[in-house]
C-alpha cells in the first residue's frame, strides 16, 4: 500500500537521484585527467572535457571509435591484448606509462591507470584515467640536464683543483727560492752590520782616547792650565765629540736608508741648539770675513727632537753654506710656525744651477765648483740630512739662483704638551723595560685653575703657572729629566726613578715651589696638587702609568 | 780611607787615562791587562770596585767574574762591565752573573764617574 507520502518520497529520491547524477557529472567534466570509458568490445564509450582538450578531437570523433585511435600506433596491440585484457583478468590495473596520440599526431606521454565496472559478473565497460605526464617528465629532463651540469661543474672543480695542486707546488718552490735569497741576504746583512760596527769600533777608539787625554789635561789632572789654553783644548774636545757624532752619523746613513735607525728624542730649545752648532762655525766664518745673521722668532723654542741628529743636520747645512759662499752672510733662522717650526740656513755664496737642484739630496752628488774647492765634502751630508729630517716626520728642501745664493729649509713638526709627555713616557718606558730600570712621573696640577683664570685672568695664571715651570726645571738635578708645561699642569718626566726616589724629588720641588709661592703671597690662593707614579711599582704599561696620574 | 779600584783592560792607554782620572778624584787605582793578572790582582788587592774589560788576553772578563765568584773574599765585591760590544746577550749574561752595571765604550770619564759613585754606594739614587 502506497500513501501520498511514499509518492512524494519516490519523487523525491528520485530528484536526488537526478542531481546525484549531474553532481557525478560534473565532478568528471571538470576533473584535470582525462577519464575515458571503453567498451568491452575496444571502443569507446565516453571520455570527459579534458580528455578531448588533451587530445583536441570533438566528442563525436571519439565516440563508438576504437580505442587504439587514440594509443601510439607501435603500441596499439599492446593496449587491448596486453593492458586491456590485464584489466578485465585482475579488474584493475595502476600506473602504466603510455602514449597517446592528439588528433595532429603530437605524442603525449601519459601515466595511465584503469578498473572494469561490472552488473553483476559482466563487464559493461573499462573506466581508465589517464594524467599528462609531459610537464612531469620535463621536469626530469630539466632535473636530468641540471644533475649533468653539476656533473660537469664538478669536473670542472676537479680539473681547477689540480691546477691549483700544480700552481701551489710552483709556488711553494718560489718560497723556498725566496727563503734562501733572503737567508742568503740576512747574511749579507749580517756581514755589513759587523763591518759597520768594526768600522765604528775602530774609528771611536782612539777618538775615546785622546778626548780623555785632552779632557783630563783641561780638567786641572796634570797640572794648572791658563785660560787661553783651557779655550783651546774646549775647542778640541768639542771638536772630537762632534767628529765622534760624524762617525756615528755617516754609518748611520745605511741604517737610515734600511729605515733601521731609532731616534733618541728629548726635548731641546732648537734656538740654543742652531746657536750652538754656529759658534763652532764663527771662526770659519769669520777667517772667511762671512757674516752670520740670526732670525729667531722666538728666543726658545722647544721641541721633541734628536738633538744629536738635529745638529748634524745644522752642522751640515752650516758647513755647506761656508764651502759653497765666498763672500756676504750666512743667515741662521728659525721661525715658530702654527703646526711646525721651519729653520733654515741661507747664503750668499755660488748658488746651484736649475740641472742640479733636483740632485741635492742624492748621495754621492758632488757639486760641481767653479773654483777648486780646498775641503772635498763626503758627497752624504744633504742625503744625512734628509733622512733625518724626514724621520722626524719633518720636510727639507731647497731654494736657490746660480750666483746669488742658497736656501736650504727644513720643517719640525711641534708637539702638543700633551702628546710629547705621552710621546716622551712611552719610549722611556719602553728604554726603562728594555734596561730594566725604573721610571717615574710626576704631575703638578694646579688644582683650581678655573676659579683663579676668573679672578686673575688667563694672563695672569699663564704667567705664575710659567714661573712655576722654570722652578722645577731649575731644580731637577739631572739631564735626563724633562718637564712639560701644559694649560692647567706640569708633567715631570724621571727616567732611572723608583717610587722612592720620586717621591722624595717631589717633595723638593713641591717645597720649592711652596717657598715661591708664599713669598709671592699667593699660597693660599693657588692649591697645586701632586701626583706621583712609578714603573714598574705602580704600573706596567704606559696606559697603566698615565692613568695613574689621571692624565 | 780612600776606595781601592781595579781597572781591567787591555789597553793601556785606556787604563793610564782611567787610572789618572780616578786617582785626580782620590781613588786608589790598581791596574791588570789580562784575565789572569785581574784574578790574581782582584784576590790580593781586595778591590772595593772592579772596572772590568770583556774582550781580554788570557781568559775574559766572563771568565774573570767566574773565578771571582768562587770564593767569599771577592764574590761581592761590585763589578762594573765596560765592552765596546754591547750586544744584548752580553749585558744580559754579565746582569745574570752580578755585574751592577754596564758601560759601553767609548766612554766619557765624566760619564762613568758618577755610576762609580752610585756603585761604591756614595751617593744617594736621586741625584
Amino acid at each position: 500500500m502506497r500513501s501520498k507520502g511514499d509518492d512524494l518520497s519516490m519523487k523525491e529520491k528520485q530528484e536526488e537521484l537526478l542531481s546525484q547524477k549531474s553532481y557525478a557529472e560534473s565532478i568528471i567534466s571538470s576533473m584535470t585527467d582525462a577519464l575515458i570509458v571503453v567498451n568491452p568490445d575496444s571502443t569507446v564509450k565516453s571520455v570527459n572535457k579534458a580528455t578531448l582538450d588533451l587530445l583536441d578531437y570533438k566528442e563525436d570523433e571519439l565516440i563508438s571509435q576504437p580505442v587504439k585511435k587514440i594509443f601510439l600506433q607501435e603500441e596499439e596491440e599492446r593496449i587491448p591484448h596486453k593492458y586491456l585484457q590485464k584489466i578485465m583478468d585482475q579488474g584493475a590495473a595502476y600506473n602504466i606509462d603510455l602514449t597517446f596520440i592528439a588528433k595532429d599526431g603530437k605524442q603525449i606521454p601519459v601515466n595511465f591507470s584503469g578498473a572494469v565496472m561490472r552488473e553483476g559478473e559482466k563487464i559493461i565497460s573499462i573506466v581508465g584515467v589517464a594524467r599528462d605526464m609531459r610537464q612531469v617528465i620535463a621536469n626530469i629532463s630539466d632535473l636530468e640536464k641540471k644533475d649533468r651540469d653539476l656533473e660537469e661543474r664538478s669536473k670542472d672543480l676537479i680539473r681547477m683543483q689540480r691546477a691549483m695542486l700544480h700552481i701551489m707546488d710552483d709556488l711553494k718552490d718560489a718560497k723556498d727560492e725566496l727563503e734562501r735569497a733572503n737567508k742568503e741576504l740576512q747574511k749579507i746583512d749580517q756581514l755589513k752590520s759587523d763591518f759597520v760596527s768594526t768600522v765604528s769600533h775602530e774609528l771611536r777608539t782612539p777618538l775615546t782616547v785622546t778626548r780623555e787625554a785632552i779632557s783630563q789635561v783641561l780638567d786641572g789632572v796634570c797640572g794648572q792650565t791658563n785660560k787661553k789654553q783651557k779655550q783651546f783644548l774646549s775647542m778640541s774636545i768639542k771638536g772630537i765629540d762632534r767628529l765622534a757624532r760624524l762617525i756615528d752619523n755617516l754609518l748611520d746613513i745605511s741604517k737610515i736608508e734600511a729605515r733601521k735607525i731609532k731616534l733618541k728624542r728629548e726635548l731641546i730649545d732648537i734656538v740654543s741648539l742652531a746657536k750652538e752648532v754656529n759658534s763652532n762655525f764663527a771662526l770659519a766664518f769669520q777667517n772667511k770675513g762671512l757674516d752670520t745673521k740670526y732670525n729667531f722668532s722666538k728666543d726658545k723654542i722647544e721641541l721633541y727632537v734628536d738633538k744629536d741628529r738635529i745638529a748634524q743636520v745644522f752642522v751640515n747645512l752650516m758647513s755647506n753654506a761656508l764651502k759653497f759662499t765666498p763672500a756676504g752672510y750666512i743667515e741662521i733662522s728659525v721661525i715658530d710656525k702654527e703646526n711646525v717650526v721651519e729653520c733654515a740656513v741661507s747664503d750668499t755664496g755660488i748658488g746651484i744651477s736649475d740641472d742640479e737642484l733636483p740632485k741635492v739630496f742624492s748621495k754621492f752628488e758632488q757639486f760641481s765648483l767653479e773654483f777648486e774647492s780646498p775641503k772635498k765634502g763626503t758627497g752624504l751630508g744633504l742625503a744625512i740630512s734628509k733622512g733625518i729630517i724626514e724621520l722626524h716626520r719633518g720636510k727639507i728642501w731647497v731654494e736657490s739662483k746660480l750666483g746669488q745664493g742658497t736656501k736650504i729649509s727644513f720643517t719640525l713638526p711641534k708637539y702638543s704638551p700633551k702628546r710629547l709627555f705621552k710621546e716622551y713616557v712611552t719610549n722611556g718606558l719602553a728604554e726603562a723595560i728594555k734596561e730594566g730600570l725604573s721610571l717615574s712621573i710626576i704631575i703638578f696640577k694646579v688644582k683650581n685653575y678655573d676659579a683663579l683664570q676668573e679672578k686673575l685672568g688667563q694672563n695672569k695664571i699663564a704667567s705664575i703657572i710659567c714661573i712655576l715651570e722654570q722652578l722645577i726645571k731649575t731644580n731637577l738635578r739631572r739631564k735626563a729629566d724633562i718637564s712639560i708645561k701644559d694649560t692647567r699642569s706640569i708633567l715631570v718626566a724621571l727616567p732611572e726613578t723608583d717610587k722612592k726616589g720620586a717621591w722624595s724629588t717631589a717633595e723638593r720641588l713641591k717645597s720649592s715651589l711652596d717657598d715661591y709661592l708664599s713669598k709671592e703671597g699667593l699660597a693660599k690662593e693657588i692649591e697645586v696638587d701632586l701626583i706621583v707614579a712609578s714603573f714598574p711599582e705602580d704600573a706596567n704599561t704606559k696606559e697603566g702609568l698615565l692613568n695613574k696620574v689621571q692624565f | 780611607m780612600a776606595k781601592k779600584i781595579l781597572i781591567v783592560d787591555d789597553d793601556k792607554q785606556i787604563v793610564l787615562l782611567l787610572a789618572s782620572r780616578l786617582r785626580a778624584n782620590k781613588y786608589e787605582i790598581v791596574v791588570a791587562y789580562d784575565a789572569m793578572q785581574a784574578v790574581a790582582k782582584a784576590f790580593s788587592e781586595k778591590p772595593d770596585l772592579i772596572l772590568l774589560d770583556i774582550k781580554l788576553p788570557a781568559g775574559s772578563g766572563i771568565s774573570v767574574m767566574d773565578n771571582l765568584s768562587i770564593s767569599t773574599e771577592t764574590a761581592l765585591t761590585p763589578v762594573i762591565v765596560i765592552t765596546a760590544y754591547p750586544s744584548p746577550e752580553i749585558q744580559q749574561k754579565v746582569k745574570e752573573m752580578g755585574a751592577v752595571d754596564f758601560i759601553s765604550k767609548p766612554f766619557k770619564a765624566e760619564d762613568i764617574l758618577p755610576r762609580i759613585r752610585k756603585a761604591l754606594g756614595e751617593v744617594d739614587e736621586e741625584s
